[in-house]
């Protein structure tokens, strides 16, 4: 089961997915996301992949398949992250520290 | 009762502040953080000063420093820490070279200390601060770094607080704890 942490920059996401799961969250590259446990600042990744003009949907569609148990802690751009929160399950959004769960 | 109050600029968070400030009671105190330095900042307070008027509070001015401020039990609300923290960081008066003005702990802990007998205090006092971390851009490093201080000064009043709410399109959605009806 996949799940989501977003929330604004700084507001602690990555903090509150190691309390709630033990998995601390790691900056990944596109293909070491694919396997990581735990992703640090998902918005970046996605980053990458419109720099090589990939696209962010397809790939979070990859990501749903190959590291379906994945802690997945990001930015809340838009982006991929609708099709990620329709695969999750548990979105959990953060603010000033705090986990709002909107799903799960 | 110590409450936090965040969320987007123009989003509501003032007059709902005001609010909870006079449901709260008593003798009412507003200190006002910004300094005023252009026609826009004069605006911008009037407009503030126009939607307090009637409303019974006291204004203190402290651009810059939150010293000397009343601990009788007055409720007391201060707006906004999003310009407090920017006084502060970017100042002349606090001018710094580049290291020393992106080193975050520091700020972090200079405002932590200033802020913690304010959330000690005799009587209510009301933080109105701002959310300005949604829009996914990277900024200089100065920018950054304030963000940086402010989302930090934020999480730490959030954790601190009795009650915390983001307001959003004027309605008020709840972080933390019970607000006064």
């Amino acid at each position: 089961m996949i799940r989501l942490y977003i929330g604004g920059a700084g507001h602690g996401q990555a903090e509150l997915a190691e309390k709630e799961t033990g998995k601390k969250p790691m900056q990944c590259t596109p293909d070491e996301a694919l396997k990581c446990p735990a992703i640090d600042n998902f918005h970046l990744v996605t980053k990458q992949i419109l720099a090589q003009e990939g696209s962010p949907q397809e790939y979070a569609r990859k990501i749903l398949k190959s590291n379906p148990d994945a802690v997945i802690c990001g930015d809340e751009i838009g982006c991929a992250l609708c099709i990620l929160a329709e695969g999750a399950g548990t979105v959990t959004r953060v603010i000033c520290g705090i986990g709002q769960r909107i799903k799960g | 009762m110590t409450v936090f109050i965040t969320g987007g600029s123009g989003s509501g968070k003032s007059a709902f502040a005001e609010s909870i400030a006079q449901k709260l009671g008593g003798s009412l105190v507003y200190v006002a953080t910004m300094p005023v330095a252009s026609g826009e900042d004069k605006a911008k307070v009037e407009r503030h000063h126009a939607l307090r008027a009637g409303k019974g509070f006291v204004t203190l001015e402290r651009p810059g420093k939150l010293a000397d401020l009343p601990d009788g039990g007055e409720t007391m609300l201060i707006e906004c820490l999003s310009t407090h923290v920017a006084n502060l960081m970017f100042s002349p008066d606090n001018a710094q070279d580049d290291a020393a003005q992106n080193n975050i702990a520091h700020w972090e802990e200079l405002l932590k200390t200033e802020l913690t007998p304010l959330l000690h205090r005799n009587g209510n006092t009301i933080f109105v601060s701002a959310e300005i971390a949604l829009d996914g851009a990277t900024y200089s490093p100065e920018t950054e770094a304030y963000r940086s201080v402010l989302t930090a000064i934020n999480r730490h009043l959030v954790d601190n607080c009795d009650a915390a709410v983001e307001v959003v399109c004027g309605i008020p959605a709840r972080i933390k704890g019970e607000l006064p009806c």
